[in-house]
Formats: C-alpha cells, structure tokens, sequence
C-alpha cells in the first residue's frame, strides 16, 4: 500500500534581530523548533536522516522576510490552526508562523513554484524625482549590467526581462517585482547597483533596508499569485 | 547604528541575544553582566555559564544577562562607532550593571578580559573605580590562584557558585537599601569564606623577587580564603533548560554534569585537586534532568560531562538508560573521556552506529617510570589491549595525547612516545592481512606541561621554549613510520600561560602591558603574538623566567598560599616527593590518600 503523502506549506515572517541568522542556522532552527513542538515530522532514509523540510528560497543574511514558504512532511495529519500554534508557541521575537496549509497530493513544492518575489528597499538618501527617474529608465531598451559569476568571472547581462514591476515611492523607497527561483533569477542587489549607477549615485548595499514582502508562482494565464 | 555594523561584520548572531530559552525581565533590583572572556560560540558552550546564568535568573530580584569578547572585527566597529560593550539580553552598556562578573577558564583569556572592561568604559585598575561603577568580580578555575588578575578585579569568587551566591546578592541587596559605600560592602562580602578582596591584603618581596609576606591589612579580612563546593549534587539547583544558540557554536547539545571531582590524582591536573572531593549525582537525577532539557532545547545530541566518566559508578546504568529513552528519537548519546575498556567500546558501538570514530587515548607521557611519576594509572598493556579490541572491532585510528617537558623527563621518555605509536601500528598488523581492509593510522600530539597551582608540580620549573623545540625536534626526527603522524603545541604560549597560572601582583601590570601593546585573544594561535608579551616583560623589569623556568622551594610563600582548596600543603609536598621517586599514589576509591579533603563532609570521602 502506497503511503498518504502529508504536506504542509508553512508562511512564516522572519525580521527584526532574526535577520542576522543565515539560511543554514534558520533550517537547525525550524528543526529544532519541530522538535521542540512534538510535530509528527517524516524524516528521510538512509545512514544521516533529517527531517522533510524545504524551504523554496533562501532569505539572505541582514534582509527582512514578511512572507516567506517552507513545506514541511509529515507522518500524520495535524490540524493546520495547531500547527501554528505550537510553531508559534516556540519561535522568538522576529520569527512568527502566519499561515499553514495542508497541500494537495499533486501540488509541486514551492521551491519549484516559485517564480518571482517582491521587494521593498528603503534607500539610504531621498532622491529627487525618484519616480521619474524610473520611468525614464524604464524606456531603455536594455538594461545591461555586469554580473559576478563562478570561478569570480564577470560577464554582461540584460536584466530587464527579469524586472516585472518597478515603482517607488516619497521619494526613498523602491518596490519591485522580479524574477526569482530556478527557471529565473535577479538578485534585488543587482537591480539596486544598477538603478544607483544609472543614477549615478554612489551605492552601499548595506545601508538599504531590504525586504523582501512576497513569493508567487506564476499561473498558466501569466498571472502571479502567492505561494 | 547597531543594525548597519552587523551587516559588516562575520557572524552578526554572536551579538543579538534572543536565542531559545533567552530570560527577558522588566527591571530588577540587582543587574549582574555575566561576562565570557572569549568568542560567543565558546562561552555559550560553556556549562558553568549555562548553570549560573539560570541560577541566579531564578531570583526574582536579579537579572543575569550575557557578554561575550566581541571578535576583532566587531571591536574595530564598536571602538569606531563609540559602542559601549553591552549585554545582549538588552542591549544596555554594562557600565551601569551592579556587577560584572568574569569566569576565568584559562589563563589566556586574560588580555581579553582588560580589553571587554576598556570597551564598557569601567576603570581596568580597581583602584581607580568608583562609587557608581559596577562590581567587578572574578570565578572558575583559574580564580583559585587570582593574584596576577588581583588589581583588576574587586572580588573573587573561590569555589562552586550556587552555594554562596544567593546570601552575596542579598547582602548587597541590603547594603544597597542603606545606602554604603563601596568599600564597606568590600569589607562586608569578606564575611562570607570564599570571597577574597584583593585591596585588603598587603604583599612584600623578598630581594631576590620571592613573597616576603602576605597579609591582611583590616581585621575583616581572613587570613584563608575558603573554597566553597556543593555538598549534595542531586538538591543542588540545575536548570530545566539550556540557552539554544542560534547559530553553530562549539558544542550544540544538551550537557548532563555527571560528577565534580575526579578520584584519579594525576600530579599534572589542577581540576583534579580544585574540584576535590569526588561528588556523583544519582543516574535518576540525570535521567529526570535529561528529559526536561531535550523537551525544551530541540538538542539532537546529549553529553555526559565530568572528568573522567568511566569513573562513574553508575555508567553502565545510565548509559544503557539514556540510550533507551532516546535512540527511537534519533538524539545521540556522546561520551567524552571514556576510558577504553570492553564496555566502553560496546558502548561506543552502539551510540554511533554509522562512523567509526578514532579512538583516543591520554597517556600523557611515553615510558611507564614517568606515568609513574605523574600518576597516571594507564599502562602500555591497557593501551595495547584496548587497541586490539577496537582493531578488531573494525576500528583503525588511534589518537594519541602526550606531554612533553613533564618533571625528571629523560629523552628516553620521549623516545617511548615513538615507541608506543610504532607497537600500536605493530598491534594493528597482527590481524590477518584480509580482516584490515584499510590502513591504519595514528597521531601521536605533545602539548607543552604547563606547572599549575595546586598540584604536587606547583614548585616544578617549566620547560624553556629552546628546550620545548628541541624535545618535539627529537619526537618528530624518531618518528619514522609513515603510519604515524605527529603533531605538537607551539611552545611560546604555553611558556606564558606558565606566567600566569603562577604569577603574583607583579604581572597585573605586565598583562596590562601587553593588552596595551596589543595582546587579546591570545588563545588563539592565529592572534597570539608572543613578541608583545616579551616586549611587556621587558618594560616592566620582571622576568619571564624567575616564574616560568624556576624550581620553587617548599618554605617559599607561594602567591595563592591564602587561599585553601581544602587539599593540605602538606599532602602537596608529600606528592610531590613520591613522584620523584617514582611512586604512584591509588585513587580516592582504592585508598584513602589523606590530602584533607575528607574535612568538606561529602563526596567520596564517605562512599
């Protein structure tokens, strides 16, 4: 008899002083917090099983996550709503589950649904006209820009394509949507570089504030909806 | 401004609290800053820290709240943004702590220790605090000698925390209520017998640079400061929980303190004297113990600590416990100093299914007359023997740990650690050639002997760097087999954990010295700058060499003769004899050595 397969797929908002930890120290965290909760967690085969918990992106380090997805197996089915609440009941300030859905048997995991995210930058200066200046941008036909590959080898990519939506706004903050995930992937540093020197403005990533609002995977009719 | 110098600096968590289990509080009377003087992910592997930070949390008066060594990294953006050194709990600048209080591990945290008060703005010098700053005080091992910290610090604590800690705080409590000065609270703390205050006790030299005397200079303060213990383990407070980091630290599990003490008297061991006598606590108390702290830690592994578990009479029962309440929950069982027997191995077999780790063994020194000398009981045969069960239980590397530069060593006791590596090999070749599918391999390391405190080597003169280097030249040039690799301690910083494990006031301002020059983090190979230190002799006018290399006499005031670990000099010098004639002294189990410890009324003393 084939087994049920249980999955959940955890939205949780990670910010404040938890933005410190990396992508690997989160994964021990959530394990540990299942442990700590008692979930009924599936664990892998073989000689080093760990738990099945994946999340569909990485949320780098110093950078705020107001709806970020990790899908989680389980051996037996949980309440959704008690899943929350024992979650919650072991996550520190910064960390919170806001939401939890059982996934359908056919549903793809959300790291390969994922499609594109949206970020919220605040700038380290207001800058005048910031709106107009994006248009103006905008009618470029290529934004060309020069990325950081492996083995540190540097080539030119158009990134345009990879930029849905842009806006921004009193002058300081910018929103953006863009492609993210396996098929498509622009890091919102690159299109903050590229934004600042078009500006010509001198650029400091580490003094925007980033966050990072929404995962979506993309429907069949082109449109983007949450994970 | 926080914000933006963590994004620049290597491992931010280090500095943010609100890890699992963190205590948050609104204001209490007392604010303690319990201060690590090494790197975040050290001190939170540290189970002192984890024990007192909830003991003294548990009253509901005081907070205790965490500091760590800020990385190098980390101080530069402090120092250039003008960051006090704060608590990470809150966040406030420990300045306005009532106390700050130091746990003295090793002797090379020392510098660290001046840089953390510099960087909290407190006066580094005692002398030169005043009514409104905080409470320096010092505890854990290396307070059993404090004289080269004793201008640094206002009071040290000697002994197990959770005996006298609770009557201190209430009398500052009071005393705080009446509104005294600092100096009288000083004065009053010295009514409790294991509180030394340095101000209050006077030293003279002699010409030659030897303690001429050392004296109280007030009525309040003791002639003998005595060292507190614990004298039953299992009502002795242990938290329910542990601080879960949340990033990797240097142990992440949840540690069971099995017994203090340890019966064994190796000569060379200070941790076997200090924490003297041996005190167990019963296998149930662990066992309730583990099944709080696994619930609220998430933890995947859980150690067995002490200083020698095998030791432990009840080791077969808790094992076989421990590992049938938590293997079905994958949680793995890890047991440090295990000596290697049948049962041991057995047990080893069954915590690590998977990896075959190496076996270690620590006979610390190469010939059977110089164990003798030390007393370490493991024989060649042990070894030899433990290694064949292993072999043949598929294992096929073996560490080993030796000293190098111990009492009446001969290069003939250095020629043994080659040969007790090359029989080791010869060992493994004994089986069949088609039972050994791979080849085997063995370390052999020396560390530096470095003479403590409190032990019968407390009068022994170290090794000199040049014969440090010429005695691991001699190892490394008769290690031949290419089966065998060896590896040693630079000898520079064991030369100077030397100084200070046995110094007197006089090097309060050489370590002062050498923070100032640029000394800190010198347990850390990559920062230690041995230059410093000479430089820092050499402007103070001490010698290195009068408290390193130098045989002691036994009618010489020693610096930490004030201080009683309940072990009589008497016992001391008796030792120290039998190892020069080579004579090995039993365990506590086997027969009662009388060195005075039996007077704390607990323990093994009464088994």
């Amino acid at each position: 008899m084939n087994k049920e397969i249980i999955r959940y797929r955890l939205k949780f908002i990670k910010t404040d002083k938890m933005r410190y930890i990396g992508h690997l120290d989160l994964l021990k965290y959530f394990q540990r917090a299942v442990k700590r909760a008692e979930i009924p967690i599936s664990f892998s085969q073989g000689f080093n099983p760990h738990q099945q918990m994946s999340f569909s992106m990485p949320l780098p380090l110093g950078m705020s996550g107001l709806s970020e997805s990790v899908d989680i197996r389980l051996e037996h089915a949980v309440d959704c709503e008690e899943l929350k609440e024992r979650l919650n009941r072991q996550m520190s300030s910064g960390m919170e589950i806001t939401d939890v859905r059982k996934l359908g048997e056919n549903e793809d995991s959300g790291a390969a649904l994922l499609a594109a995210a949206d970020y919220t930058v605040t700038l380290d200066r207001k800058i005048e006209d910031l709106e107009e200046k994006l248009t103006e941008t905008a009618l470029d036909a290529e934004w060309l820009t020069e990325k950081t590959g492996k083995k540190n080898k540097t080539r030119t990519v158009d990134i345009k394509p990879l930029v849905y939506e842009l806006s921004s706004q009193n002058d300081i903050t910018v929103h953006a949507k863009i492609a993210t995930g396996s098929n498509a992937n622009l890091k919102i540093d690159l299109l903050m570089k590229y934004l600042y020197d078009k500006m010509g403005l001198e650029f400091d990533y580490l003094k925007l504030k980033v966050t990072r609002t929404e995962l979506y995977k993309r429907e069949e009719n082109g449109e983007f909806t949450p994970l | 401004m926080l914000d933006e110098i963590l994004l620049r600096v290597e491992k931010p968590a280090r500095y943010i609290g609100n890890e699992i289990n963190m205590v948050v509080k609104d204001k209490c009377d007392i604010n303690f800053a319990f201060c690590f003087p090494d790197v975040y992910e050290v001190g939170m592997s540290h189970l002192g820290l984890q024990i007192l930070y909830y003991f003294l949390n548990r009253r509901s008066d005081t907070y205790c709240q965490r500091v760590f060594a800020p990385w190098i990294d980390m101080e530069a953006q402090m120092r250039s943004h003008n960051i006090p050194l704060y608590a990470l709990e809150t966040g406030d600048p420990i300045k306005n702590f009532d106390f700050v209080g130091f746990t003295l591990q090793y002797e090379m945290c020392y510098t660290n220790i001046i840089n953390m008060l510099d960087l909290a703005g407190i006066p580094v010098y005692a002398r030169d605090r005043g009514e409104d700053d905080p409470i320096v005080i010092g505890g854990g091992p290396c307070a059993y000698n404090p004289e080269p910290l004793a201008d640094f610090f206002d009071i040290f604590y000697i002994g197990e925390g959770e005996v006298y800690y609770d009557e201190f705080l209430d009398m500052y409590k009071q005393h705080k209520k009446s509104g005294g000065s600092r100096h009288d609270f000083l004065k009053k703390a010295m009514s409790i017998p294991c509180m030394y205050v340095p101000e209050f006790y006077d030293v003279t030299y002699n010409a030659d640079g030897t303690l001429a005397s050392f004296k109280p200079n007030c009525p309040e303060a003791p002639p003998k400061i005595k060292k507190a213990i614990v004298k039953d383990m299992d009502s002795v407070f242990y938290p329910d929980k542990q601080l879960v980091p949340l990033i990797e630290v240097v142990h992440d599990r949840v540690t069971l303190e099995v017994f203090r003490g340890c019966i064994r008297g190796c000569r060379f061991c200070q941790a076997g004297y200090i924490y003297r006598p041996v005190r167990e606590k019963n296998a149930q108390t662990l066992i309730d113990c583990s099944r709080s702290l696994v619930a609220n830690s998430g933890h995947e592994e859980i150690s067995l600590s002490s200083l020698s578990t095998s030791d432990y009479r009840q080791f077969k029962e808790l094992a076989n416990r421990l590992l049938e309440l938590y293997s079905k929950d994958k949680i793995n069982i890890s047991l440090p100093s295990l000596r290697i027997d049948a049962f041991s191995l057995e047990l080893m077999q069954r915590v690590q299914e998977v990896r075959k780790s190496s076996l270690t063994f620590a006979p610390e020194a190469g010939t059977q007359r110089l164990r003798n000398v030390i007393n370490k009981g493991l024989t060649e045969e042990d070894i030899l023997n433990g290694s064949a069960l292993a072999f043949s239980g598929g294992r096929n590397r073996v560490k080993l740990y030796f000293m190098c530069g111990l009492p009446t060593e001969t290069d003939e006791d250095l020629m043994g650690i080659v040969d007790l590596a090359n029989k080791i090999v010869d060992k493994y070749h004994e089986i069949p050639k088609e039972e050994r599918p791979r080849p085997i391999s063995v370390v052999a390391s020396t560390a530096c002997f470095v003479p403590k405190p409190f032990t019968p080597f407390q009068w022994s003169a170290q090794a000199t760097v040049s014969e440090f280097m010429r005695k691991t030249k001699l190892v490394k040039t008769s290690m031949t087999k290419k089966q065998v690799k060896y590896t040693y301690h630079e000898p520079e910083t064991s030369s100077m954990e030397a100084v200070l494990a046995r110094g007197d006031r006089r090097i309060c301002d050489v370590i002062f010295r050498a923070w100032q020059l640029g000394a800190k983090f010198d347990g850390w190979t990559e920062h230690f700058k041995y230059e410093l230190w000479l430089k820092a002799f050499d402007e103070t006018g001490l010698s290195k060499d009068f408290y390193a290399c130098r045989e002691r006499s036994y009618d010489e005031i020693l610096p930490w003769d004030h201080i009683s670990i309940g072990v009589s000099k008497k016992f001391f010098i008796n030792e120290a004899e039998k190892a020069k004639a080579g004579e090995v002294t039993p365990n506590c189990r086997a027969e009662c050595g009388m060195c005075g410890a039996k007077a704390f009324g607990c323990g093994v003393c009464y088994e």
